[in-house]
């Protein structure tokens, strides 16, 4: 069951297209990273998602519920913390607990407490006198006491030291671990959503790239260098699924997006003879900068959306 | 409702310091308006009076700031807001936020004022009274403060379609509200316009909050404002009667001591002439007779016919141009159980109409009739009490406090400045100057051109009057000279009316003819 579920969905800014036709699933249970560059219409759909904004066209359901219709019911399981929400800054940690607590009917005191004690949170210190990280975790605990069924993190580590998104991160796998949570993390920070995704969802100029889980992508994608004979030698036609070609004297680079040790090794027979293939594994920081360039260049792989 | 209430409660909260401000400044402005000026020097009154506007402007757009702020603490427009992505509707929210301005604009500031109020000597139906009108007026800018406020994103702009929006919508309006229209018509257009304008905010406030669309809730805003405007200038139909209850029951029924209570026209009416773009005018004087004793009619408006032989020519509106001062005086001459003065009876209500365009001209001459209702009100008056003729001394009567401030001599006339504070509200003053040892009186008017200066601070009014006395005189051989001592023993009478029901009388005259006045006025 998906938890969410995107048809068309569009929303424009006057002439600007933010969001253009997104077709976007998140499992139940999921922990979905929402990666791209900035501008690339992440916080638009998570506005989208929550409400926020009204799309221009298309639809999206939440909890299967139409995400315009969202009342009180939904999200009171529905945890959401933004690097751009107004918080009540006027309020101290403990008063900003007191003022949600009533509203949510699972709200855990004890994990509330022990939450507080986890992320160090100062409880009679006003929000407005927190650090950036101490507000998002404060953002953090008031989303997460409630055990929301779906979690949603737009840019969370925006602005965080090593330390405190190393902290935050933890908070938020812990959290996970706790239960069946949906996750829905909007980062261009790679290599923390590396840590906690299970899936990702690539995004680029307010379109769709990538949408499957995590190991299906880090298998399907190898960087694969090919070593021929001589410097003379050429090399015979590239596939379609292989980009960022690169050639230095009888060395050559390429990305394969469709790998498969078998088929991969029998294409590189295939086009440079007999050559040393070495298959070297990506991670997804590499992967993510090959669609975000490719997509630059407006070479993406066709297929390369799944 | 304990969700509802816990939003009321964070907003207290977060608004404590600011309102706790805002009321002890409502509360100053009401001591600074009732401890200014002694009366010694009343031009100092009328200076103080204006830093005591000043106030009273501060106050109002502190208020509507403080009610603005109440709302974009929940932002309605933000996609950055706190509360859409928690478990809150927009139902619940608007609910709470009138819950709030209920509390911070209503009970709170009546409670403030209510030791005032009771510490003036306020009846319990005068304070109600003022706790009512205290609500009203803050309710009035209150609802346009939220719903600018729930339309608008940050108080940048909100300040600037405060300072700028607000007064260009309220011109537009103001210059519309009063165009030529025919009498009656012009009424309903009014009522109709002013019903519109304050729908508006209404529909935006439940719009905003329950949908959260604000470019719906600005172009519902623009359409009912568009239609007041347009119904001010283009509402074709007169419905004023159903406003003014005339053509409905004859309350006289209703109180039968109000049965013989009788109104005639004295005279003919008489056309005043066009002026401008104007439509001539029709000027008619009304007596009223018959009320009890101590009563005083006051006419309100005559709405009536105007029957040429067989056929009606014109509807016409009259509206009453000031009191017919010299009759009230003379009832309360009576229930000073002092005799009426001759030169008092016989005094008339001075109505006006405009005609509509075209019916009649000045040219319009022949015998006619008016055959309609007249709206008149009850006054009821009573001897409030006796000051003694002396500077500082003073009566006390629930909320009224009347003190002679001042008594200065001005040539042959004695000049006697009275410091008055009491509850706001329609009421018509009397004073007399008695000697019951001489026998000397002395009617001193009703409130009028000698009332100085009056302010009026939630719904306490302060004010000066002052009033001439011409001493008794007598003749000693050959030359006028004051009588002596005329002073010892002379007392103040204070007699005031209050409405007791407004009431509605069929009335038809008999035939006059009807032309322009003499001298092309309405002043007969």
């Amino acid at each position: 069951m998906n938890i969410i579920e995107t048809q068309g969905l569009t929303r424009r800014f006057g002439r600007q297209e933010a969001v253009h036709g997104l077709d976007l699933a998140v499992p139940q249970g999921s922990v979905c990273a929402l990666l791209g560059p900035n501008g690339a219409g992440k916080s638009t759909t998570i506005k989208l998602l929550m409400n926020l904004l009204r799309p221009t066209a298309g639809s999206a359901r939440v909890l299967g519920v139409d995400s315009r219709r969202l009342g009180p019911k939904e999200f009171a399981q529905i945890g959401y913390v933004s690097e751009n929400q107004e918080l009540p800054l006027w309020m101290t940690v403990r008063q900003l607990m007191d003022y949600c607590r009533p509203f949510y009917p699972t709200w855990d005191a004890a994990l509330e407490k022990a939450l507080l004690a986890q992320f160090a949170l100062p409880e009679d210190r006003k929000l407005k006198h927190l650090s950036r990280g101490m507000l998002m975790k404060a953002a953090l605990l008031s989303s997460l006491a409630y055990r929301p069924k779906l979690l949603v993190l737009d840019e969370p580590f925006s602005g965080l030291d090593p330390l405190v998104r190393e902290e935050f991160v933890r908070g938020v796998l812990e959290v996970s671990a706790l239960g069946e949570w949906t996750v829905l993390v909007s980062s261009h920070d790679i290599d923390e959503v590396e840590r906690l995704a299970d899936r990702v969802a690539v995004l680029d100029s307010g379109k769709l790239k990538v949408n499957e889980s995590t190991d299906e992508l880090l298998a399907r994608y190898r960087r694969v260098e090919v070593t021929l004979g001589n410097a003379d030698a050429k090399e015979g036609e590239a596939r379609a699924s292989w980009s960022e070609w690169e050639r230095a004297g009888n060395l050559v680079r390429f990305v394969e997006s469709r790998y498969d040790a078998v088929a991969t090794e029998r294409a590189c027979r295939e086009s440079f003879g007999d050559a040393t293939v070495v298959v070297r594994p990506m991670s997804l920081r590499e992967i993510f900068l090959v669609l975000a360039r490719g997509a630059r260049s407006g070479a993406v792989q066709k297929g390369a959306v799944a | 409702m304990s969700l509802t209430w816990q939003i009321v409660k964070k907003d207290l909260r977060r608004l404590m310091w600011p309102l706790a401000v805002w009321l002890l400044f409502g509360l100053m402005r009401v001591v600074l308006a009732l401890r200014m000026g002694r009366g010694e020097d009343a031009g100092e009154f009328v200076g103080l009076g204006y830093l005591a506007n000043t106030f009273a402007v501060i106050d109002a757009a502190v208020g509507f700031l403080l009610a603005a702020w109440l709302v974009m603490e929940d932002s309605l427009v933000s996609a950055r807001a706190f509360w859409p992505t928690r478990p809150i509707s927009g139902a619940r929210l608007l609910g709470a936020k009138l819950l709030g301005a209920v509390l911070m604009f209503g009970v709170l500031p009546v409670l403030v004022m209510m030791p005032v109020w009771l510490g003036c000597g306020f009846s319990l139906g005068e304070t109600l009274v003022a706790a009512a009108k205290l609500c009203g007026v803050h309710g009035f800018w209150v609802l346009f403060a939220l719903a600018l406020a729930c339309a608008t994103e940050t108080s940048g702009q909100f300040l600037v379609r405060m300072l700028f929006g607000l007064p260009i919508a309220f011109y537009v309006l103001s210059r519309s509200l009063f165009n030529a229209g025919e009498p009656g018509l012009q009424d309903s257009r009014i009522f109709l316009m002013t019903t519109l304008v304050l729908l508006s905010p209404v529909v935006v406030v439940v719009n905003q909050f329950l949908t959260r669309r604000t470019k719906r809730s600005w172009s519902l805003a623009a359409v009912m404002v568009g239609m007041a405007v347009a119904s001010a200038w283009l509402w074709p139909w007169d419905f004023s009667p159903l406003l003014f209850r005339i053509g409905s029951r004859n309350v006289a029924t209703d109180h039968p001591q109000d049965g013989a209570i009788r109104f005639a026209m004295e005279g003919s009416p008489v056309i005043v002439p066009a002026t401008g773009a104007k439509n001539p005018m029709v000027a008619m004087q009304l007596s009223a007779a018959g009320a009890a004793p101590g009563d005083y009619v006051s006419a309100n408006h005559v709405k009536a016919a105007l029957v040429s032989s067989a056929a009606k020519t014109a509807e016409l509106f009259f509206a009453k141009k000031g009191e017919a001062v010299a009759s009230m005086a003379n009832v309360a001459r009576g229930l000073m159980n002092l005799p009426a003065l001759a030169e008092n009876e016989g005094a008339n209500f001075r109505l006006t109409a405009r005609t509509p365009k075209g019916q009649v001209t000045e040219a319009t001459a022949g015998n006619y009739r008016l055959q309609g209702e007249v709206n008149a009100t009850l006054m009821r008056g009573r001897v409030l009490g006796e000051i003694q003729f002396k500077e500082g001394a003073e009566i006390r009567v629930g909320a009224v406090v009347a003190r002679i401030a001042s008594i200065t001599r001005n040539e042959n006339r004695v000049v006697v400045t009275i410091d008055e504070r009491d509850a706001g509200g329609v009421v018509q003053d009397c004073y007399a100057l008695v000697n019951r040892r001489t026998g000397f009186n002395q009617s001193l008017g009703v409130n009028g051109p000698e009332t100085l200066e009056t302010l009026e601070t939630n719904f306490i009014r302060r004010g000066f009057r002052q009033i001439e006395i011409l001493p008794p005189q007598h003749d000693l051989n050959g030359r006028v000279r004051e009588d002596s001592d005329w002073e010892e023993g002379a007392v103040l009478v204070k007699v005031r009316f209050t409405p007791v029901r407004t009431f509605v009388r069929t009335w038809e005259s008999a035939q006059f003819q009807l032309g322009p006045g003499p001298d092309g006025s309405n002043q007969r």
